[in-house]
């Protein structure tokens, strides 16, 4: 009888703290989730275990440089190539310009 | 003499064309060639965060109110908003080596890995035996997220700058959002050009 008696207060017990657990989740928990299904699963994969890149460009003085530097290489050689393409080609020079050669 | 002088020239030119030299090294030895972000950091920042990950409360925590249980973990996404490409599986790599090794966390797959052995267990359901064949919903769910982020603040005047790089990492709570570990490595570098 106090074996019996014992085990119904326990079901007693673990019945109310189960309705309590439940009772304390938000009844639109399901709206919750169906929110989230239309996800696609492989898009989701995707951003697990790897690293996002969201990098920014720093101020460098020196990288600045040296894109400036190779800017005015690639326009020279652009320049070299088309003289060299029309024999004709005439640059224009000060003040209408001058590149530099 | 003469006849010599083709030989020795290409005796010269030998010797100066193969100058170049490779050494091998310990993968522990610090080599500062840039500045920028190297293995070096990945070292430092992968010791400091598997010291800071086994030593905090959380993990105590979760087992006394899990009657025991180990936390499982899975890797979420490291976001770097540095100036540089830093990759983060160096160093996360080491954590989940840590988890595994000590036997204190379990770990469970992620990402494209996860999708691969999903595939796998669907080709088993129609190629393997019965008595082998895996089924499916038997999966771990995980406890707990890693995330992470990597910012970077970089000041140059002239020749000179100084980096500095924060990498934070949390271990958030799946089922309540809790944020259960938060840990981080921050390093400063002078570089003079």
């Amino acid at each position: 009888m106090k074996k019996q008696l014992l085990a119904l207060s326990f079901a007693l017990v673990s019945g109310l703290t189960l309705t309590a657990q439940s009772a304390d989740q938000n009844p639109r928990a399901q709206l919750a989730y169906e929110a989230y299904q239309t996800e696609n699963p492989t898009d989701h994969a995707n951003t697990m275990g790897v690293t996002m890149d969201q990098t920014y460009e720093a101020y460098d003085p020196i990288l600045i440089k040296e894109a400036r530097r190779q800017e005015r290489r690639d326009f020279r050689r652009q320049l070299r190539l088309e003289r060299a393409r029309r024999p004709q080609f005439i640059a224009p020079r000060r003040p209408w310009g001058w590149y530099g050669w | 003499m003469k006849p010599f002088l083709p030989l020795l020239l290409f005796a010269i030119l030998l010797s100066t064309s193969c100058n170049r030299q490779v050494q091998r090294i310990e993968t522990d030895t610090t080599v500062d060639l840039s500045g920028r972000w190297n293995d070096t950091d990945a070292r430092l920042t992968a010791a400091e965060l598997v010291s800071e990950i086994m030593g905090q409360p959380w993990l105590e925590r979760h087992k006394r109110n899990n009657s025991g249980e180990e936390p499982v973990v899975i890797v979420g996404m490291v976001e770097n908003k540095s100036h540089e490409h830093i990759e983060a599986e160096v160093f996360i790599k080491e954590l989940e080596k840590a988890f595994v090794k000590s036997g204190r966390v379990r770990l469970v797959q992620g990402g494209a890995k996860r999708e691969q052995i999903r595939r796998e267990r669907a080709d088993q359901q129609n190629n393997a035996s019965q008595s082998t064949m895996k089924s499916w919903g038997l999966e771990v769910g995980a406890d707990y997220m890693l995330q992470g982020s990597i910012n970077s603040i970089m000041d140059a005047y002239k020749r000179k700058k100084v980096i500095y790089y924060q990498i934070d990492m949390t271990l958030t709570n799946m089922e309540t959002n809790e944020v259960v570990w938060i840990g981080d490595k921050k390093i400063k570098k002078f570089v003079k050009n």
